[in-house]
């Protein structure tokens, strides 16, 4: 297993005994899934797969042996992320159509947090990782939007688009990542919008996590100074060292905070409608004052909030870039782990 | 339930060989000058077809053209009637070959435009300029050809997938669509930090530019407006008044080119009871027989014929074209639904 500067994998199993290659197939996986061979024509699994970090979106591009190599994915229980995630994977059997080809695929979507126990035959897998954080406007609607999609329609121009993010990962350079994100973004938001009418989100109530609703509850109450670890914990029923442990990837539950803080300035800042001056927004998510609000928020996004408003101003907001303290990711589930906006 | 996005479709096939270019010309004439080299015979014919949807103010046209022997050339239209930025995605070259990396190119129909080919198929993308309200004048900085960075590549592929979805009927969300299209294109165009600083440095000088001539507008009646009432206005000095205002040929010549507009604009009003004589004194043209010549300059016909064809047509020319439904429909009808607006 290899990993580049800006935690992606590159991970292959050929080298190995034959003996061992499906245990370090299963081992990649483990962190969110428990994979089972069900049932293989002859001895050995040689497979191999892409894992791109994108900063709050992750994309797995998998090639495995298929028809014949039954295996059995099941949630493991103990992952405790609540991702979104993306599965696009083939449907062995029918000759002579190229494998992911629109007629030989299926999309299905779900979320980590739920349960899910299926077997599958398939050869090519191509899956994207979402944090719940990148859009959490649509979290109902992306709830409501579990199961099988059709190939018809936005969700069949979702696979279009998976599949082509596959194809052009490796094209794809370090510095465009964040835009590719919002790209990626705008494409869910797209196709979620329109299962809006459509479903309703009751079922989506008991997806939620105890985690997202952490994470509701700090956005809810952004510009309140209240908005304590102590108090957050109170209202979710956590100890404050759960509440550290729930928000480890980020730093713990206060760089969170602050970090969504500074988001949401800078959305303001990026709103060439808003007339609230830096001060003003700088005091309005509790910063002491505007040098401590610029310091911080120029440490984030690398530039400092004028400049960020001069650029949104003209209309096109700063785009986020995954944050520069992420140690380079040593396997999938740390990079699965470190998700975030 | 939403309306299907309905096609405007377009072909030469049913007019006899020797018409087909003509018929090809007239379908975009308002918008688009577009010939093919002298001494090319007409009998050979040219038979094309164009395929358009509009996405609630982005236009996404599928061209299919014959290629080696049938090189047209297409000019800009002067004064432009609409000012969408564009994106032109060539797919299949002369030959009738895929481009492998395709040679993207971005631009703004109100830009003096030109250019040669017989590419067979062009799928290109037209966005109303208020989609990017904020944006024009970086998005002014960066008219010219597109990398073929991963991520352009990848919208190019989103794109040409969107269009066979499109042109199969699929269940599609416009507005969803738009908002996607928009996201993607603004990211893939202004792609990282380093660009968007450059060019919020540059906004904030053209939009000098912008408050000269929106300036100019609001005075156009003014017979004092001229390079020393605008100099004093902005506090600049003559030859930098000249070089901010160079692209549009001048302080004088712009003020007079504007002046003859908003006549052409007072004339095709006022109709059948226009006094000529009067309109002209009102945007400061003194001298009758000096505003006809710099009329006819401007737009190749006289203001009397202006109001004659007005006082003719029981319908505006453009709604003749939108029952047509040449190209010209389109680019002339697009824009935003008034309630995003």
């Amino acid at each position: 297993m290899t990993t580049d500067d800006l935690g992606s994998i590159a991970f292959r199993n050929g080298d190995l005994p034959e003996a061992e290659q499906f245990e370090a197939w299963r081992a990649l996986y483990g962190f969110t899934t428990e994979l089972s061979l069900v049932a293989a024509p002859c001895p050995g699994f040689d497979a191999t797969a892409e894992i791109w970090n994108l900063g709050s979106i992750a994309l797995s591009s998998a090639t495995m042996p298929g028809a014949g190599y039954r295996r059995r994915y099941r949630r493991n229980r103990r992952c405790a992320l609540d991702h979104w995630y993306f599965l696009l994977e083939d449907v062995p059997g029918i000759a002579g159509i190229e494998p992911l080809a629109a007629g030989n695929r299926v999309l299905r979507s779900g979320s980590l947090s739920v349960d899910y126990d299926e077997c599958t035959e398939a050869s090519h897998r191509v899956v994207l990782y979402v944090s719940r954080d990148l859009c959490p406007e649509i979290a109902p609607a992306l709830d409501g939007l579990t199961g099988t999609l059709p190939e018809d329609g936005m969700s069949g121009l979702m696979a279009d688009f998976m599949l082509m993010l596959a194809r052009g990962m490796p094209d794809v350079r370090p510095e465009q990542r964040a835009a590719l994100v919002q790209s990626i973004r705008s494409m869910i938001v797209a196709m979620a919008s329109r299962r809006w009418g459509d479903r309703e989100p009751a079922a989506s109530a008991m997806a939620v996590t105890l985690h997202e609703r952490a994470r509701r509850i700090i956005r809810q109450h952004l510009t309140s100074s209240e908005l304590t670890p102590e108090r957050l914990g109170r209202a979710i029923g956590v100890s404050r060292s759960n509440l550290y442990r729930m928000f480890e990837y980020a730093g713990g539950v206060a760089a969170y905070v602050q970090r969504q803080k500074l988001l949401a300035a800078l959305s303001l800042l990026s709103d060439p409608a808003c007339a609230l001056s830096i001060t003003a927004i700088g005091m309005s998510f509790g910063f002491e004052d505007t040098s401590t609000f610029s310091r911080a928020f120029k440490r984030e996004f690398g530039v400092s909030p004028s400049e960020a408003r001069e650029a949104g101003g003209a209309g096109v907001p700063i785009l986020v870039e995954p944050p520069a303290s992420l140690t380079p990711c040593q396997s999938f589930a740390t990079l699965l782990r470190q998700l975030q906006t | 339930m939403r309306e299907r996005l309905r096609p405007y479709r377009f072909s030469t096939q049913p007019e006899r060989q020797e018409h087909q270019f003509d018929a090809w010309r007239s379908a975009m004439e308002t918008t688009i000058d577009v010939s093919r080299p002298r001494g090319d015979d007409p009998r050979a014919g040219f038979s094309a077809r164009f395929d358009a949807w509009d996405m609630d103010g982005l236009g996404l046209v599928s061209m299919e053209m014959p290629g080696e022997g049938f090189t047209r050339q297409w000019n800009h239209i002067r004064p432009a009637p609409v000012d969408h930025w564009s994106l032109l995605i060539p797919v299949r070259d002369s030959r009738g070959l895929a481009y492998p990396k395709r040679p993207m190119a971005f631009g703004s129909l109100a830009r003096p435009f030109e250019g040669s080919g017989a590419d067979t198929h062009v799928v290109s993308l037209f966005i109303a300029r208020d989609l990017f309200r904020g944006t024009p004048q970086m998005l002014d900085g960066l008219v010219g050809g597109l990398g073929d960075s991963g991520l352009t590549l990848l919208l190019a592929d989103f794109v040409i997938a969107l269009r066979e979805r499109l042109d199969r009927g699929d269940d599609l969300d416009a507005a969803a669509l738009q908002k996607a299209l928009s996201t993607m294109v603004l990211a893939c165009l202004l792609p990282t930090r380093d660009d968007r600083m450059r060019l919020a440095e540059g906004a904030i000088r053209a939009t000098l530019v912008e408050r000269i001539k929106a300036y100019v507008r609001r005075r156009l009646g003014d017979p004092g407006l001229g390079w020393s009432d605008i100099c004093r206005q902005f506090g600049l000095s003559r030859s930098s008044l000249h070089r901010i205002l160079e692209e549009d040929g001048g302080v004088t010549s712009f003020i007079r080119r504007e002046r003859l507009a908003a006549t052409h604009q007072a004339l095709a009003e006022a109709g059948e009871s226009a006094n000529i004589r009067a309109i002209a004194d009102r945007f400061g043209f003194g001298e009758p027989s000096g505003f006809s010549r710099a009329f006819r300059r401007e737009f190749g016909y006289a203001p009397s014929e202006v109001r004659d064809a007005v006082a003719f047509e029981a319908t505006p020319l453009q709604d003749q074209r939108a029952a047509d439904g040449g190209l010209d429909a389109l680019f002339l009808g697009l824009r935003r639904s008034p309630s995003q607006l």
